[in-house]
């Protein structure tokens, strides 16, 4: 079974990019979130095995998601894909139990591969 | 405009290309906005406020919102669609986050971007502010990013940095 996939960023085209890289790799994309409540809601509603979270979203941002997720799920394994435009945030989200951090701009590869590491030692996604 | 305010956003519209599309980019030579010259076809718009505020533009041509477009989403579109709107958003997005990293002290917030189409448009800066273009040359033809900044003084009233 496919690895699934929650993918959130305000962002339509990169949310579009992210699942057409995650559906290559093998990965089952199975929700989409443009806000951060809207992230939290969607994880409680379908368990998925990882997720790709923006920072800088409007209304509740990127941390608050951050904090939803690991309140119902601290072994949640997110995967921040967000523009490094504070370290401070940066730090907060690790704090917060983010997994890995990819900036943007990023190449497919890079995202690829830090995807890849959510689950060390496991082979990819069928 | 000074070069420790420029800089940060040359360097990010760059990293941005190369990254994002795998283009290289070229600068050309830096020249102040008169408003006389036109732009290219599609705009991308950002608000930037804190310690400083302005605006960045990011302006293509059509062939190269096109280009960039199906870059990132692998398919052509045929014309300035949606995508388009959201590929050149995005990357002026991009473009202003990376520069509001390297100004911290600025304390930048960005806006939404917003998308301007069409021929012979016109992004105008208030008087006070004068914006910087940079024109960067890439194989679907130039790019150029235009920033106006105005930095506040301590009592808060925006001061013309030094040019």
């Amino acid at each position: 079974m496919p690895r699934t996939l929650l993918v959130a960023d305000d962002a339509l085209i990169i949310r579009e990019i992210i699942k057409d890289l995650a559906v290559g790799a093998g990965w089952e994309v199975v929700g989409e979130a443009s806000n951060g409540q809207e992230a939290i809601d969607r994880y409680r509603q379908l368990h998925p095995d990882a997720v790709t979270l923006d920072l800088v979203m409007p209304g509740h941002d990127g941390l608050h998601a951050l904090h939803g997720i690991m309140e119902f799920d601290p072994g949640a394994k997110v995967l921040v894909v967000s523009a490094l435009e504070q370290r401070g945030v940066l730090k907060d989200a690790f704090k917060a139990g983010a997994a890995d951090f990819v900036s943007k701009p990023f190449d497919k590869q890079s995202l690829q591969v830090s995807l890849e590491r959510l689950f060390p030692g496991a082979a990819a996604p069928q | 405009m000074n070069a420790e305010l420029i800089n940060p956003f040359l360097a990010s519209a760059i990293s941005a290309f190369e990254t994002m599309l795998g283009w290289p980019l070229t600068r050309g030579a830096l020249y102040i906005k008169t408003g006389s010259q036109p732009e290219h076809e599609v705009s991308g718009v950002i608000g930037l406020s804190g310690k400083a505020q302005g605006t960045v533009v990011l302006s293509l041509t059509e062939q190269a919102a096109l280009r960039a477009t199906a870059k990132l989403l692998e398919e052509e579109p045929a014309e300035i669609d949606g995508n388009v709107t959201d590929a050149v958003g995005e990357l002026t997005n991009i473009i202003a986050g990376g520069a509001k990293a390297q100004l911290e002290h600025l304390e930048l917030r960005v806006s939404l971007p917003t998308v301007i189409t069409g021929n012979n448009h016109r992004v105008e800066f208030p008087s006070r502010v004068t914006p910087i273009c940079i024109p960067l040359e890439s194989e679907y033809g130039v790019v150029t990013v235009e920033v106006g900044l105005v930095v506040k003084s301590g009592d808060g009233a925006p001061q013309r940095p030094r040019e």
